[in-house]
């Protein structure tokens, strides 16, 4: 079985990873392909395998209770739920090497804002990925000039932007030519082990956007900064001011068209202001990833 | 000779009451023993949010080194899933534990919240527990020192009865 999924089997209900590990017995070469467990209390669990919601094990399914759910979110956290506290108000937990927990359930609030989780409803497990091939079609765009250009890398949510901007940023500071690039990753799910061992890449694991991008902008020096998911205010501010220092920046946003992107207005404000010299849509089709790049400045993509 | 075994009663009849009473003396380290824990990890939490494996490793308490409770803590922090570490160390030493039935169902129910739920939450309920504990330490304390006393009285008069009647 694949090793990364098979890390992330230990963490769930013995009745989940059984009957997981059974179904993938029998069907060879679809564990590389298993992108998401989804465990839902008291509702069927989903394997996501090249995009597909699967609940159907070989004829058998898999239900997980609202106590293997906490139990399950205590074994993700090492049982030190408590130390998750700020990730679980935004709704997740990251595991070493790039996994992301996505957790959602019954909010305790005050005043509008959310204090921690009462129950847990949904574990949604990602598992990372590495892809070669398109990583390096991508490079080599936006190095065509010599120096690195800014790009916004964007799809829907699960298509594989955080996949692809971790091998870019893996393959840019590696290697003859390595570049220092600052790594903004605030969900800590970009850095894998594996992929950066032998890399000159700065990591600013758990920063807020904003903070990430000036701090490693005034101290770091880089050839330029990667991070994941912008379109709040903060970072926008600290993006144009990265800008201004002349800091080329590598980003993904969720969007399916590049006019769904001008819809939201932190991203309008930076495409309006040409933060972004290539727009890079990404798309699947069956295990591969596509690339629709449009260079802002008319130039031949 | 009858003198010599009437003695060894005597003397056994003695030793059995004091061993009794320390017993009890025992229970009531153990229960205040637990007590500095429970508040040692609530400050942990409270104040740096350490993960809970890492809770342990400042704390050091003779009672609870002496019967392994710490040893079988410290041994859990390897484990490739880190889970229950606190609950399986004390049903491995539990045995060893002169507490009462109540004060362990509290080191269980403690055992049950620490590091299961979001910092607040589990504050209150540890909050919780180390009320019903310090009840639970009173108590303890002055069983001890009352039967301490009696078992040893107890063990006195026995052992002496049995000498004059041997005599």
């Amino acid at each position: 079985m694949d090793e990364k999924l098979l890390r992330v089997m230990m963490y769930l209900p013995a009745h989940t990873s059984k009957i997981i590990a059974s179904w993938l017995a029998l069907s060879p070469g679809v564990s590389e392909n298993v992108t998401e467990i989804r465990l839902h209390g008291g509702r069927p669990t989903a394997l996501v395998v090249s995009g597909k919601n699967i609940t159907d094990f070989s004829g058998e399914r898999d239900v997980c209770t609202d106590a293997d759910l906490s139990q399950t979110l205590a074994r993700l956290t090492e049982d030190s739920v408590h130390t998750y506290g700020d990730t679980l108000r935004e709704g997740y937990v990251s595991l070493d090497g790039g996994y992301r927990i996505g957790v959602c359930g019954s909010a305790n609030t005050t005043d509008g804002k959310i204090k921690g989780l009462c129950t847990v409803g949904t574990l949604t497990v990602r598992i990372p990925r590495a892809i070669t091939g398109r990583d390096g079609e991508l490079r080599n765009i936006i190095q065509k000039d010599g120096a690195v250009s800014s790009a916004l890398i964007f799809s829907p949510p699960g298509v594989g932007k955080t996949t692809l901007i971790r091998s870019l940023a893996s393959s840019l500071s590696r290697g003859d030519g390595a570049r220092r690039i600052s790594v903004i990753d605030t969900r800590r799910e970009i850095y894998m082990k594996e992929m950066f061992s032998d890399s000159v890449a700065d990591f600013f694991e758990g920063y807020p956007r904003g903070a990430g991008i000036e701090i490693a902008t005034r101290t770091q020096n880089p050839e330029a900064i990667i991070c994941d998911e912008i379109g709040g205010e903060d970072e926008t501010r600290a993006i144009l001011s990265s800008q201004n220092a002349g800091v080329p920046l590598i980003a993904t946003a969720h969007g399916k068209s590049a006019r769904e992107l001008y819809l939201r207005p932190n991203l309008k404000i930076l495409l309006d202001a040409g933060v972004f010299r290539y727009l890079v849509g990404i798309s699947r089709r069956g295990g591969d990833f596509i690339l629709d790049v449009t260079d802002t400045l008319g130039g031949d993509a | 000779m009858r003198y010599v075994g009437a003695a060894l009663i005597f003397i056994t009849a003695v030793l059995v009451g004091a061993y009794l009473g320390e017993k009890k003396k025992v229970a009531f380290a153990e229960c205040e023993a637990f007590l500095e824990l429970f508040r040692y990890a609530r400050a942990e939490i409270d104040l740096f949010y350490t993960p809970t494996k890492l809770i342990w490793r400042g704390f050091e308490n003779e009672t609870l080194a002496r019967c392994g409770f710490l040893e079988k803590l410290a041994a859990s922090e390897g484990d490739a899933v880190y889970f229950n570490a606190f609950t399986r160390a004390f049903d491995e030493t539990e045995k060893a534990l002169n507490m009462s039935a109540e004060a362990k169902s509290v080191v269980r129910a403690f055992g049950a919240v620490v590091g299961k739920s979001d910092g607040e939450e589990q504050l209150m309920q540890i909050d919780s527990l180390i009320s019903d504990m310090t009840e639970i330490c009173k108590k303890a304390k002055s069983d001890a020192a009352r039967d301490s006393k009696l078992y040893l009285t107890v063990g006195f008069s026995l052992g002496a009865a049995i000498f004059i009647l041997l005599i």
